[in-house]
């Protein structure tokens, strides 16, 4: 019977813990859907969580994001959109897609992991946009950042480009590393 | 004959994958085309990623349903939790999650909920064990909408770094019966590194809030997902 419904493709580490980019590269084009699941901390010595991003075959610009979440520090409900790369409400954040925050070992010791689903749709049908859906959040809170940092959040957004995704990157603000046992599985889809 | 053990057992070449810090197209190694001569890929062969562990059903006394002895042998867990029940009469219900029977201590803890057009969100650094939760109705008063809930619970099994859960869930007919929260979403974790509470998690506990019991109609299924 062949297989079907999500398959592990690949698990990636964060590498010796000086890498500032993960990639999943050479992606086939086998699967209906992309699924990533991810458990991350960076290594920066931030004293607030920190935002982490990704993006389709290294491509920074051309994205439409929607989001809503919940942040302790700044207080409330936030919700963000942005069309085709424009600015958003800081320069980096919610332009390219945004999948969730999470703290660091420098301050937040051993409970600096954030956790993030995404599933990718489209990703290899070039006469539709790629489409993402994303959950994530880190619940380890700090009261000493003093901005606004979404640290639930549901978001979406859509890839403006018709190109079948071959890779995917994954970055944090400010350049920060990944630490060694960040962890992002990717899986496929098989099946309707 | 020379034989290149890393380009025919793929668990080699993963678990050789690194990050690249410099390099713009990064290391070879890290390509995922390179396992793909090690089967990775197709149609053949495999096994699901959501493994079911066990299934429960309400007895229709307990407010408690309990999961235990869970292997270690996961990346996470899933639990499912559909309650058709009509245990309630009137008034909001929650569901609180509780690990390795704990006790009392800080869980951190951030959602959102809504029902249009309002939208609420709540945080807390002082939880005692209540995980994040969302008011359901009973089956009686929200008709044949279950109230449907998905909790993940990461790291679950290591315990170098903290065990984020995840929660999504809701019932549409709530929030237009009553106004009250219909859909929700939240994350939680613990804020102590107490060895407890990094420790394995063998068993998890799926309460309702109001203390109305779990009947047989409801069913909650705990899942082991795996990772490659």
């Amino acid at each position: 019977m062949a297989r079907e419904g999500w398959c592990p493709i690949a698990t990636m580490n964060g590498g010796d813990g000086s890498a500032t980019e993960l990639e999943f590269t050479g992606i086939p084009n086998t699967y209906e859907h992309l699924c990533l699941r991810g458990l991350v901390c960076s290594s920066s010595s931030d004293s607030f969580p920190i935002y982490y991003f990704m993006t389709l075959n290294d491509n920074t610009s051309g994205y439409d994001v929607s989001e809503l979440g919940n942040s302790y520090v700044g207080g409330g409900k936030v919700a963000y959109s942005n069309l085709n790369g424009t600015a958003g409400p800081s320069a980096g954040r919610h332009v390219n897609p945004t999948l969730g925050n999470a703290g660091n070992t420098t301050t937040h010791g051993s409970l600096g992991y954030g956790y993030f689903e995404a599933e990718i749709f489209n990703y290899k049908n070039t006469s539709a946009y790629t489409s993402v859906n994303i959950a994530s959040g880190y619940a380890t809170q700090n009261t000493s950042g003093g901005t606004l940092r979404t640290q639930v959040r549901n978001g979406h957004f859509v890839w403006r480009n018709t190109a079948a995704v071959t890779s995917l990157q994954f970055v944090w603000e400010a350049s920060a590393a990944w630490t060694t046992d960040s962890k992002i599985t990717l899986y496929g889809f098989l099946g309707e | 004959m020379s034989f290149r053990q890393d380009r025919t057992n793929p668990s080699s070449a993963v678990s050789n994958w690194k990050g690249r810090s410099e390099t713009p197209k990064g290391w070879p190694s890290t390509r995922v085309s390179t396992w793909m001569n090690g089967g990775l890929f197709g149609a053949a062969g495999g096994t699901g990623t959501y493994e079911p562990i066990a299934t429960a059903t309400g007895d229709g006394s307990s407010d408690t349903i309990a999961f235990t002895s869970i292997p270690d042998t996961y990346s996470d867990l899933r639990v499912w939790a559909v309650r058709n029940g009509n245990s309630l009469t009137v008034g909001a219900d929650t569901i609180v999650l509780r690990m390795n029977d704990e006790g009392s201590y800080n869980r951190d803890r951030l959602m959102i909920s809504g029902s249009s057009p309002a939208w609420n969100q709540s945080s807390s650094t002082s939880g005692i064990w209540e995980s994040v939760s969302i008011e359901v109705y009973s089956a009686s008063i929200a008709g044949t909408m279950p109230s449907v809930y998905i909790l993940d619970i990461c790291n679950y099994a290591g315990g170098s770094h903290n065990k984020p859960m995840f929660f999504q869930g809701g019932n549409p007919k709530t929030a237009y019966i009553s106004s009250n929260w219909g859909v929700g979403m939240g994350v939680t974790s613990m804020n102590a590194t107490a060895s407890t509470e990094l420790g394995d998690i063998t068993k998890i506990s799926i309460q309702n809030g109001s203390g109305s019991e779990w009947e047989s109609a409801d069913r909650v299924t705990l899942f082991g997902i795996k990772d490659s």
